[in-house]
C-alpha cells in the first residue's frame, strides 16, 4: 500500500455562497463521467464537502446521474446505488468508504470426483475464468471459494480428466458437487494430446514436491513386473539409495530414517517387502503419491528430510469394478464397489508371493518359508453433505523360515524370521460451513519384528524369541478456513504416543532394551496466500516431545567417554514421569514470484525437528534395526534447508523445465563409533547404554537439481539430473570417540552425480514401450590402507570413513505393454507386461570388501543385482 | 549372538541375486604404527610389540626395533611412577630386562616414543582381581565352567580356551565377553562344546577394562566372510593408544588384566 493512501484527501473546493445560506439541491445530468467531476459539481452547486481515501475509492470511475433539483441525501444515494461506495452525511460532509462486502459476499464449495468411480479427485483447480483467482481441491476433494455476488464461469479441471466448464449465479452460498470424466483411455490420440502427466512445477507454491498417480508408477519398468512405488521414487531427483535393492531411499542428503512415510495417514516404519526387493505399497491400491522434500507444509512434522504421502482410493461408489495381476512370482487381486450407490463404498486389495514353492526345483535350499502378503482395505461413507467417514487399514507380513543342517562345527539351526506393518486409520470429515472444513483423524501404526531361533543340539535344543514392536497412537484434529479465493489457512493440533516394546526369552536371546513411551505433541499455523504475481505459503509448527519413564539412566563421568566403565550412577524414573523433554519452534516459508504464468522464481526455508531415531550401523536398512526416542543422551535431530527454484512450461505444458538448488544443515544426528556393536548386538536389544555405542554429529548437504518432462506425443517422460554433496562431522568432546578426527566426511549414500531417464512410447493402439535409465557416482567407502600382524594373524588397517568410492553405476531397464481390444460388450480389459531389469547385466558394484582368508588376501566387488531379470505378468480390470 | 545376527544378514544377501567377482585393485598405503600388549598381574617379563603397517599386499612384517619404551603406574595415593624403561628388542618385541611384579588396584600406562620423536601413549588402565575360576564339569561332550564376578558393576572378559591331546595343542580360542551377553548373576557359566574324553581343557579368564575390551571387539569384529563384509563399516583395530603428539587415537591397545586360569584333563 502506498503511503500516500493512509492520507485522506480532501476536496476542499472554495464554497460559493450565493445567498448566504446553505444549498441542499443539485441538478444534474451526467452520463459516463468521472466521479471526480461530478464530485466537483455537487460542492459547487451545495454547501457540502466530500471526505474520502482516494485509495479506495477511484474518482476517475465513471458514473451516470441524471437529477433536477433533487434533495443532496437523495441524490448521493441515488449516484452510488449498485457501486461499491458507500457513504455517510455528517452535518457539511459528505465522507465515501469502500462499501463492505460481507453481504454481497458468498461461498461456493463442494467435492470434486471423478464421474465414473466416484472417487474424490485432490488437487484439482477451479479457476474462475478471465481472473487468475481460484481454489486447489485438497486431500478430500473439498474446494472453497468466496466471491462477490454475480455470474461467474468456473474452469475445472484436473490430470487425466477433461476439463470442465460450470456457470455459477452466486447469490447466495452454494454447495456444488463436481464430477470429472476421465479421458477415455481408448481414444489414444486423445490420451495423447490430453496429456496426464503434467508436471508444471509454476503453479506450485511449495519447491521440490512431487505428485505420481499409479498410472505413472505403472508405466515404469519394475523388478519382476511389480509397479513399486518406492522404486518410482528413486527416479525422482534428490532422491538417492545406498544401492539397488536395498530398503528405503535418501532425500537431499538426509538419512533413511529421516523420510515420513504415511499411508493414509499412518506412518511406516519399514516400507519395504523381502528386505528391499518389493515396496509394501501395493500400486492397485494406491490413488496418489505425494513427495515433500524441500517445502513441507506445517501440518507435516516429525521427521527431518521429507514427507511421502500415499493416499489410498475410496473405492468406487457407483458400481463394483475389479482388478488384479497374474506374475510368476505373485500374484494381486483388487476388488471395490458401492455397498449402497454414492453412499458407501469399499475397497480391498491384496497381493501374495509364492516364489517359495519353486525353491524345490533349486535343490537342496535352506529356506522352507519365504513369502509375502499385504492387504489394503478401505470403507468410505459419506453420511451427508456435511459430513464423510473414511475406514482404513493395512496388513503386511513377511515370512521366511530358514534352516540349516549341522556341520563339524556347528549344530543345526532353525530360523524364524518375520516383520508385519499394521495400521488402522479413521477419518471423519466435517465442514463446518462453506469456508472452513476439518479432518479428524485416530490412528493406529504399528511395527512388529519377530525372531525366533531353535539350535539342535544332541541332548538338547537352544531356544530364543525376541519380538520388537513400534506402536503409534495418534489424534490429528486439523482444520482449513478459506476467507476468500487468494487465501487459505490451515491449523490444527496433533498428538502421537509411542511405544517401544522388546520381548525376548530363551537363552540364545538376552534382554538389554526396556519398553520405552514417548509422546509427541504438535500445534501448527499455515497460511497460503496469492496476489496477481506473488504468492506465499508460510507457517509455523511448535513440537513438544517427552521420553517417559519407567526408565534407569545410566550417569557418566563428564570427564570421560561415555563407556560402560565410565558410568558413576543410575537415575531412576517411575513409570510415567518425564525422563526428559525437548520443543521447538519449526518454521515453514515457501515464496514464488510468477514472471508470467509460464514462469515463476521460489524460494523456501524449513525447519524439522526428528525425535526417533533409527539406531543402526551396517550400511543397508535391516527389518531388525532399532528405533529409539530422543533422550537424556540422544537429542532430536534438527535440520534447515533453505532452497531456491525456477520452474519454465512452454506453451500448452507440452515440457516442463525446472531447477532447484539447496543448501541443508543438520545437527544432532546419531554416528556410530569404530567398532561399534549397535549394529550386531543392538538391533538384538543386547546392549545396555547404547548410547555407548553412538557418537553426536552434525552435517552438511547442497545440491542443485535439474528436470525436464516431455507431457505430449508418442514420446513421454523425463530427464533429471542431480549434482549433490552429502557430508557428517562427529562433535564429540573426546579425541577417542571422533570419526576422521572430527572432520567433515562424506555419508554413506553421498552420491553427487546422479542422472536419470524415463521415457514411454506408443508404438500403436496395442503396444506401449517404456524404459527407463540411470547413472550413479559410486557410493563411498572406507578402504584398506595398509596391513598388520597380530597373535599371528593378518589384519586391515583402514583409510578414513568413507575416503574412497566404489566404481560408478548405471542400469536400464526395459517394458513392453501388449493391451488387446478388449470385448466391447463387456468391462473386461486385460494386458500383458513383460520386461527385462537391468537389461544389459551390469554388475553395479554395491560394495568392495577385502578380508583374509588363512592370512591370504582376498578383494571383492559385490553387485546385488548384477544380471538381468526378466519378467512377465498378466493384468486385467472389469 | 552375532551368528544369530548374521543369520538375518546371509537371507537379505541370499535372496538378492548378488555376485561376487574378485578383483585385485591398487589400494593407496597409509603408514602407521601399531602397538600390542596385555599385561596380567602375575609377575612376569611384560611385552611390547610394535609395528608399521605395510602395503595390503606386502606380506612381510615391518618391525619397529628403534622406538623407547616406559611403563608407567599411578598408584592409589595417586603417585606416579616409572616401573621400566628398560626393554630387550627383538624384531619388533619389547620385553622388560626385569621380571614385573604388578599390583592391583594400580594403573598401568605405557609411553612410546617413536625415531621422528612421536609420543604415543596407552590409556591408564586399572589392573583388576583376578576372576575366581570355581569349577570346570564335563557332562558329554559339553564342559561347563563356572566362575564369579562381581556383580556392582559391569565386567569385561578376555577369555581363552585351549584344548590339548597328549599335551599338543589341538584349538585354540580366543573372545571377548561381558556380564550383559553372558548374565548377571556373581556366578557366570561358559560352556564349551564338542570335548572328547582324553583331552586337556586349559582357561584363561582375564578380567580387563572396556578399552581393552572394546579392542579386541574390534580384534575379533571384522567380517572373515566378504558378503557380511558388505553389510557393515570396516573396523580399524584401535584400542586404548593415542598419539599425544597429534591427540588422534592411533592403532593398537596396551591392556592390563587380572588373569586367572584353570587345567582340567578329562579322561
Amino acid at each position: 500500500m502506498k503511503l500516500s493512501s493512509f492520507f485522506y484527501l480532501i476536496f476542499s473546493f472554495q464554497l460559493a455562497a450565493f445567498n448566504g445560506f446553505s444549498q441542499k439541491t443539485v441538478t444534474l445530468a451526467e452520463e459516463n463521467n468521472s466521479l471526480k467531476s461530478i464530485i466537483a459539481q455537487i460542492e459547487e452547486q451545495t454547501s457540502y464537502n466530500f471526505i474520502l481515501n482516494n485509495d479506495a475509492i477511484n474518482v476517475d470511475e465513471n458514473f451516470s446521474i441524471n437529477v433536477i433539483e433533487k434533495d443532496i441525501a437523495e441524490t448521493v444515494a441515488l449516484l452510488f446505488k449498485d457501486s461499491k461506495i458507500a457513504y455517510k452525511i455528517k452535518k457539511n460532509y459528505i465522507v465515501l468508504s469502500r462499501a463492505k462486502k460481507k453481504s454481497d459476499d458468498f461461498t461456493v464449495s463442494g467435492i470434486v470426483s471423478d464421474s465414473n468411480t466416484g472417487e474424490t479427485l485432490l488437487g484439482a483447480s477451479i479457476i474462475i475464468k478471465n481472473s487468475n483467482k481460484g481454489a486447489i481441491t485438497n486431500e478430500y476433494g473439498f474446494y472453497s471459494i468466496t466471491l462477490p455476488k454475480g455470474n461467474y464461469l468456473f474452469e475445472v479441471s484436473h490430470l487425466g480428466y477433461t476439463t470442465k466448464d460450470i456457470t455459477v449465479q452466486l447469490e447466495r452460498n452454494m454447495s456444488i458437487k463436481i464430477a470429472l470424466k476421465p479421458v477415455s483411455s481408448e481414444l489414444d490420440e486423445v490420451v495423447v494430446r490430453a496429456s496426464q502427466n503434467i508436471k508444471s512445477q509454476v503453479n506450485p507454491i511449495l519447491g521440490g514436491t512431487s505428485s505420481l498417480n499409479t498410472s505413472e508408477i505403472k508405466k515404469l519398468p519394475s523388478l519382476l513386473g511389480e509397479p513399486d512405488i518406492t522404486r518410482s521414487i528413486l527416479t525422482q531427483p534428490g532422491i538417492s539409495s545406498i544401492g539397488e535393492g536395498t530398503s528405503g531411499f535418501n532425500t537431499r542428503g538426509g538419512n533413511v530414517d529421516q523420510n515420513l512415510i504415511l499411508l493414509d495417514e499412518a506412518p511406516l516404519y519399514n516400507s519395504s517387502h523381502l528386505f528391499g526387493l518389493f515396496s509394501i505399497f501395493n500400486a492397485d491400491a494406491v490413488k496418489v503419491v505425494n513427495l515433500y522434500k524441500g517445502g513441507i507444509p506445517a501440518h507435516f512434522g516429525g521427521r527431518a528430510s521429507s514427507v511421502l504421502e500415499i493416499r489410498q482410493k475410496n473405492g468406487n461408489s457407483k458400481r463394483i469394478k475389479g482388478e488384479g495381476g497374474l506374475g510368476l512370482i505373485f500374484s494381486k487381486f483388487t476388488i471395490e464397489g458401492p455397498i449402497k450407490k454414492d453412499k458407501i463404498s469399499f475397497l480391498a486389495s491384496g497381493r501374495r508371493s509364492y516364489f517359495d514353492m519353486f525353491f524345490p526345483l533349486f535343490g537342496d535350499i535352506n529356506f522352507k518359508k519365504f513369502h509375502f502378503y499385504d492387504l489394503n482395505t478401505k470403507l468410505t461413507w459419506d453420511i451427508n453433505e456435511n459430513n464423510k467417514l473414511y475406514a482404513s487399514g493395512f496388513f503386511g507380513a513377511d515370512v521366511i523360515q530358514f534352516r540349516e543342517d549341522d556341520d563339524e562345527d556347528d549344530p543345526s539351526i532353525t530360523a524364524d524370521l518375520g516383520w508385519t506393518n499394521t495400521t488402522a486409520t479413521l477419518r471423519w470429515n466435517h465442514i463446518f460451513s462453506s469456508k472452513l472444513f476439518a479432518n479428524f483423524t485416530g490412528i493406529y501404526s504399528k511395527y512388529d519384528f519377530a525372531l525366533g531361533i531353535e539350535e539342535n543340539l544332541d541332548e538338547e535344543n537352544n531356544e530364543g524369541t525376541l519380538d520388537r514392536s513400534i506402536e503409534n497412537w495418534i489424534f490429528k484434529p486439523d482444520f482449513t478456513y478459506y476467507p476468500n479465493p487468494t487465501t487459505k489457512m490451515r491449523f490444527g493440533l496433533s498428538g502421537n504416543l509411542y511405544q517401544f516394546i522388546p520381548k525376548f526369552s530363551g537363552e540364545l536371546v538376552s534382554q538389554g532394551l526396556d519398553k520405552e513411551k514417548a509422546l509427541e505433541l504438535a500445534a501448527y499455523y499455515s497460511i497460503e496466500k496469492q496476489w496477481d504475481k506473488f504468492s506465499i505459503h508460510t507457517g509455523l509448527r511448535y513440537s513438544w516431545f517427552g521420553n517417559f519413564g519407567e526408565e534407569n539412566i545410566a550417569i557418566y563421568n563428564p570427564d570421560f567417554p561415555q563407556t560402560p566403565s565410565t558410568i558413576i550412577g543410575f537415575e531412576n524414573y517411575k513409570n510415567n514421569e518425564v525422563s526428559k523433554s525437548y520443543h521447538g519452534l519449526e518454521p515453514r516459508l515457501s515464496v514464488k514470484y510468477n514472471l508470467n504464468d509460464r514462469k515463476a522464481f521460489k524460494a523456501g526455508y524449513n525447519r524439522m525437528f526428528q525425535y526417533i531415531h533409527l539406531i543402526s550401523n551396517q550400511t543397508v536398512v535391516l527389518p531388525n534395526d532399532l528405533w529409539k526416542p530422543s533422550g537424556v543422551y540422544i537429542p532430536p535431530v534438527e535440520v534447515n534447508q533453505f532452497s531456491v527454484g525456477y520452474a519454465f512450461d512452454t506453451k500448452n505444458n507440452d515440457y516442463n523445465f525446472s531447477v532447484e538448488g539447496y543448501y541443508k544443515t543438520f545437527d544432532d544426528i546419531v554416528e556410530y563409533i569404530n567398532g561399534s556393536r549397535s549394529g550386531v548386538l543392538g538391533a538384538l536389544g543386547a546392549i545396555d547404554n547404547i548410547e555407548t555405542e553412538l557418537v553426536p554429529a552434525k552435517g552438511f548437504s547442497y545440491g542443485l537439481e535439474l528436470a525436464a518432462h516431455k507431457n505430449r506425443g508418442r514420446l513421454t517422460g523425463n530427464a533429471n539430473y542431480t549434482y549433490s554433496v552429502s557430508k557428517r562431522k562427529t562433535k564429540s568432546n573426546f579425541a577417542a570417540e571422533q570419526i576422521n578426527n572430527g572432520a567433515y566426511f562424506p555419508s554413506n549414500f553421498d552420491r553427487p552425480h546422479i542422472f536419470n531417464v524415463t521415457a514411454n512410447y506408443k508404438l500403436s493402439k496395442k503396444w506401449e514401450v517404456g524404459t527407463f535409465f540411470t547413472y550413479q557416482t559410486g557410493r563411498p567407502i572406507t578402504q584398506p590402507n595398509g596391513r598388520l600382524r597380530f597373535n599371528g594373524d593378518s589384519f586391515l588397517t583402514y583409510s578414513d570413513r568413507n575416503a574412497f568410492r566404489i566404481p560408478n553405476t548405471h542400469r536400464a531397464d526395459i517394458s513392453f505393454t501388449y493391451t488387446p481390444t478388449g470385448n466391447p460388450k463387456t468391462n473386461w480389459k486385460s494386458s500383458w507386461s513383460f520386461g527385462l531389469y537391468n537389461v544389459y547385466g551390469n554388475k553395479n558394484a554395491f560394495s568392495v570388501n577385502s578380508i583374509f582368508n588363512d592370512n591370504v588376501l582376498r578383494t571383492a566387488q559385490l553387485s546385488l543385482i548384477g544380471a538381468p531379470i526378466p519378467f512377465i505378468s498378466y493384468n486385467f480390470k472389469f | 549372538m552375532k551368528k544369530t545376527y548374521n543369520y538375518i544378514a546371509l537371507i537379505f544377501l541370499s535372496i538378492l541375486t548378488s555376485c561376487l567377482d574378485d578383483i585385485e585393485p591398487e589400494f593407496e598405503f597409509e603408514e602407521q604404527v601399531f602397538i600390542s600388549g596385555l599385561m596380567t598381574n602375575e609377575e612376569d617379563f611384560v611385552s611390547v610389540q610394535i609395528q608399521k603397517t605395510v602395503p595390503v599386499n606386502d606380506t612381510t612384517f615391518n618391525a619397529v626395533n628403534d622406538a623407547q619404551v616406559s611403563l608407567f603406574t599411578r598408584d592409589a595415593s595417586n603417585t606416579v611412577s616409572l616401573v621400566s624403561d628398560s626393554f630387550n628388542v627383538a624384531n619388533g618385541a619389547y620385553t622388560t630386562s626385569e621380571m614385573i611384579t604388578p599390583t592391583i588396584g594400580n594403573a598401568y600406562w605405557i609411553e612410546v616414543m617413536l625415531q621422528d620423536q612421536t609420543i604415543l601413549k596407552s590409556e591408564e588402565e586399572v589392573l583388576r582381581q583376578p576372576i575366581p575360576i570355581l569349577d570346570m564339569v564335563k557332562n558329554d561332550n559339553k564342559v561347563r565352567i563356572t566362575f564369579t564376578g562381581p556383580i556392582d558393576e559391569q565386567n569385561f572378559y578376555l577369555i581363552r580356551v585351549e584344548v590339548l591331546k597328549d599335551g599338543e595343542l589341538i584349538s585354540d580360542n580366543i573372545d571377548v565377553f561381558n556380564d550383559r551377553i553372558m548374565n548377571e548373576n556373581p556366578e557366570k557359566f561358559l560352556d564349551i562344546g564338542n570335548i572328547k574324553n582324553d583331552e586337556t581343557v586349559r582357561v584363561s579368564i582375564n578380567n580387563i577394562n572396556f578399552s581393552t575390551f572394546q579392542f579386541y571387539l574390534n580384534v575379533f569384529g571384522g567380517e572373515n566372510d566378504l558378503d557380511f563384509a558388505s553389510l557393515f563399516l570396516p573396523i580399524n583395530i584401535v584400542g586404548n593408544v593415542t598419539n599425544i603428539t597429534t591427540n588422534e587415537l592411533a592403532l593398537g591397545n596396551f591392556g592390563v588384566a587380572g588373569m586367572s586360569t584353570m587345567t582340567m584333563d578329562f579322561e
